[in-house]
């Protein structure tokens, strides 16, 4: 079953074109991690997936409902953490507890009080006062309490040290492995989504350039080393340079036949690429 | 519901800091009763401090949080946190401004309350006579917290949208005044009242309703937000006024025979009259017509007549004033059945008609001017007027016009200043000054102007200088005029009844005629063959009376005219002998009578 269906969607503001016909589907039960340079369309996409603003063309569906139009029913199945908190700030912890669980019928107490608790915050505190990785400990917190079908995380990490990076995440994942929710999530921290994303979609200028399953991505993105020039190369080469007197080339489309082909004539070696490479080599190119 | 409830108690909550301020604040009213000047009056202190104070810090409270409810959060990325809940538009909505609203009611009762308490009879002499002042003031942060929220909107979302905004607001209120203005021209205050009140309660509606919109469309993205606010409320605005403005053309969309009539004016000779009333089915808008009797034909016209309507004698000329200008009465324009003339004059400003009725004579100000009617050329002026006095004007010729200028100042003595106007030499020169008491109407005219009567000092006196010729003892004055051939009329009451006594040229008392049916009578009219018309408003009772024998030759009871003409003017309440005249009776209706002798008054067909 599909959790998310973007069907075509273009989110304008103005003249300006954030989002240029999207398409994309998340499986249930998936980690679908968007990625993009800053500007590319990300939070747009994901306001248009939330429901907090209506594409100019196409539609998104959470659950097969529409998204626009059933907004308030869906959110029930969703849990959000914002890109920046939007807590009142003059609301205490508790409060906010509080007012979520009058308005979530699944909502656990428990869970948001443990997890506040092993975060180290104090429920009396105000959200204003927060550390902001602690506004994002409590947003997770927030959000995984409401005990969520889809988990939307927009950026979530922006900002955050390296062990509060660490610590949400530890926290997504063991929510993953507890109940096999469905991750949505924007992140430029590649080498924490790495090891927990399984789709990836890489969204350049406003259109989504990539959108596959991140294993398949690792299978066809491989970084080449061998004596002799690109021409030879019989793959496409997202990006290629001098390596000493021979070539490296990063290529999208890596076939073993051919590279055997490469080896016999060139002694050429293959080794597969991070995310962050996969994603530099296919969005890392300057803006004009 | 539920969720509605939980915003409301959020938000309620959140600002619950208010109430302790509030309540620290409620003790001002008592502190100012210490001041030096407030000993002895604490009652009333208490009151008006806690009054004001209770209604400036509610009013303030009620635009802060309408600003700032939801505005803040939407121009600081805030309103996420909602749209990411399982809350609808209407709930976030209907929560917040039941909050907002809520607690500027309890903020100002918190201060009020404590003074109302401890000095209730001066709170009920200052505040509280009805509960108008109450309701007024919950309204008025009601309406205050909406606004706000709109303005605070349309201001922080910066959108180029704004631009439009303000257009459309100029447009709306210019469209009030177009829709507002036709009543106020037919004195429908009323109904022009009852109108703006329900325009406002409209458009407070709207501006409730419109956040809905505003947040069901726009949601978390302000200048969204402020582009699905607009498309909901300036389309609202509209139909609220096209509603407003088809209401007023409905009801003022009226015939001779849809009014009750209030006012009727006829000339010397002819058969036109002048008719306004009230519009039956529009509370107190009045309309009016120029009637031909002689042929029905009736055409309306945009001014009711006490702003200014003649005859010529014969009755072919016909003109009266209409308001210049659409959103303000910046000035009157004469107008002729055959459309203005050109000739504006200021609103307080007097004009008269020769008898021909080929000029026009206006005091505007320091000037006297004289026009050409057809044109509305100017064929003289001169200055030199008090442009603070009372003028009376009439055409003593063609060419002569005499002005009676004085102040306004009631039961004291004051100077009566005359001039004339020659056309021809086109000099104005003053001729002629005296002291006088003034009380209203101060001077009526003899037919050749030669001698007036100048009422409050009660004398005969030189129609051109002033001079006193007889001076005439009398008490209870209602009602006077000098008549056209220089004897005077006077109306005085003895006990409950009024007389009318009749003075000749020389002020000795002739004829003394007394009305024991009715509580007052009133000289409405003169005819050509030297009978005198009064008429009893209290009791709606015409008589026709002959000066010189004294004998009262006609009664018409329940019918009410010809009217009075408030002007020196000698020709203007004067009447041919044959005349047919037109009244009023006790329903509203347009009557005819004849002076011959028979006291009835047959229907006039255009009114039934």
């Amino acid at each position: 079953m599909t959790a998310i269906a973007v069907e075509g969607v273009t989110v304008r503001y103005g003249r300006r074109t954030a989002v240029d016909g999207v398409s994309l589907n998340v499986p249930t039960g998936a980690v679908y991690a968007l990625l993009g340079r800053n500007g590319a369309g990300k939070s747009s996409l994901v306001r248009a997936l939330l429901g907090h603003l209506a594409p100019e063309l196409g539609k998104v569906t959470l659950f097969g409902e529409d998204v626009w139009r059933h907004r308030a029913r869906l959110m029930q199945r969703v849990g959000v953490v914002a890109e920046d908190s939007d807590a009142p700030t003059e609301m205490r912890v508790r409060d906010l507890g509080w007012f979520s669980s009058e308005l979530y019928s699944n909502w656990s107490q428990r869970a948001f009080d443990m997890r506040i608790e092993r975060f180290g915050i104090a429920s009396a505190s105000r959200f204003g006062d927060l550390s902001k990785g602690q506004k994002k400990q409590v947003s997770l917190a927030l959000a995984l309490a409401t005990s969520p079908e889809l988990l939307v995380l927009d950026d979530p990490t922006l900002g955050l040290d390296v062990v509060a990076r660490k610590s949400l995440f530890e926290e997504v994942i063991a929510d993953m492995a507890d109940r096999g929710i469905t991750v949505f999530i924007t992140t430029h921290d590649l080498g924490a989504i790495e090891s927990i994303a399984d789709h990836v979609g890489v969204l350049k200028d406003g259109k989504l350039v990539l959108d596959e399953p991140l294993e398949a991505l690792r299978e066809r993105f491989r970084r080449i080393r061998f004596a002799g020039t690109a021409t030879e190369l019989a793959m496409n080469a997202a990006s290629s340079r001098a390596w000493g007197s021979g070539t490296e080339a990063v290529v999208t489309n890596f076939a073993d036949d051919a590279f055997e082909n490469l080896r016999a004539r060139t002694s050429a070696e293959a080794s597969t690429l991070t995310l962050e490479e996969i994603f530099i080599a296919v969005a890392g190119e300057e803006r004009k | 519901m539920k969720t509605t409830m939980i915003i409301a108690a959020r938000e309620v909550r959140e600002k619950a800091r208010l109430f302790l301020a509030c309540a620290g604040l409620s003790l001002v009213p008592f502190a100012a009763t210490l001041l030096p000047g407030a000993r002895g009056q604490s009652g009333d202190v208490l009151a008006v401090v806690g009054g004001f104070l209770a209604a400036i810090l509610g009013f303030g409270i009620a635009v802060a949080l309408g600003g700032s409810t939801i505005v803040r959060d939407l121009a600081e990325r805030r309103m996420s946190f909602y749209f990411t809940k399982p809350v609808s538009a209407p709930a976030i909505w209907i929560g917040k401004a039941t909050a907002g609203i809520l607690v500027s009611l309890a903020c100002f009762a918190i201060i009020a309350v404590p003074s109302a308490l401890v000095a209730r009879k001066a709170w009920a002499i200052q505040w509280l006579g009805d509960t108008e002042p109450l309701v007024i003031a919950a309204f008025t942060i009601v309406v205050l917290f909406f606004l706000s929220h709109t303005m605070s909107t349309i201001i922080r979302s910066r959108s180029p949208l704004l631009a439009l905004d303000f257009l459309f607001s100029i447009v709306a209120v210019a469209a009030v005044c177009l829709i507002v203005r036709p009543l106020v021209i037919g004195l429908a205050t009323d109904l022009a009242e009852m109108l703006l009140r329900a325009i406002g309660v409209a458009v407070v509606i709207v501006l409730a309703l419109a956040p809905v919109w505003q947040l069901a469309n726009g949601r978390s993205d302000i200048r969204r937000s402020h582009a699905a606010l607009m498309r909901f409320l300036w389309p609202s605005i509209a139909i609220v006024l096209l509603i407003a403005g088809g209401t007023v053309a409905w009801l003022i969309r009226v015939s001779p025979t849809d009014i009750v009539v209030s006012h009727v004016a006829q000339p010397r000779h002819g058969t036109s009259v002048i008719v306004t009333g009230r519009a039956q089915r529009a509370a107190d808008y009045h309309a009016t017509f120029v009637i031909d009797r002689a042929t029905g034909r009736s055409t309306r016209i945009g001014t009711p007549p006490w702003w200014g309507s003649q005859f010529s004698d014969d009755g072919r000329v016909h003109v009266w004033l209409q308001p210049v200008g659409f959103f303000s009465l910046e000035g009157l324009e004469l107008h002729t059945m055959q459309g203005a003339t050109g000739i504006v004059m200021s609103p307080s400003a007097s004009f008269v008609l020769s008898s021909d009725g080929s000029r026009v004579a206006i005091t505007n100000g320091m000037l006297l001017t004289v026009h050409e009617l057809a044109t509305g050329k100017l064929l003289a002026s001169g200055a030199g007027l008090d442009a603070s006095s009372r003028h009376q004007i009439f055409f003593l010729t063609p060419d002569v016009v005499r002005v009676f200028e004085y102040q306004r100042r009631l039961n004291a003595p004051t100077p009566l200043r005359i001039f004339e106007l020659d056309v021809r030499a086109r000099s104005i020169r003053k001729t002629g000054e005296r002291m006088f008491e003034m009380t209203q109407q101060a001077v009526s005219v003899s037919g050749d102007g030669a001698r007036m009567f100048i009422r409050g000092s009660n004398v005969i006196a030189d129609g051109r200088t002033g001079e006193t010729i007889a001076e005439i003892k009398t008490e209870n004055l209602s009602s006077s005029r000098m008549l056209f051939d220089g004897r005077v009329a006077l109306v005085t009451h003895d006990g409950l009844v009024p007389h009318l006594r009749i003075y000749d040229r020389d002020g000795a008392p002739r004829r003394d005629v007394a009305f024991p049916k009715v509580r007052s009578v009133g000289i409405v009219g003169e005819t050509e063959n030297g009978k005198l018309i009064l008429a009893s408003y209290t009791a709606r009772t015409t008589f026709v009376v002959d000066p010189t024998s004294g004998v009262i030759e006609q009664t018409l009871e329940g019918v009410k005219g010809p009217m009075p003409q408030w002007s020196a003017d000698p020709r203007l309440m004067r009447y041919a002998a044959d005349q047919e005249f037109v009244g009023v009776n006790t329903s509203g209706k347009l009557v005819a009578w004849k002076n011959e002798g028979r006291a009835s008054a047959r229907p006039l067909l255009l009114s039934r």
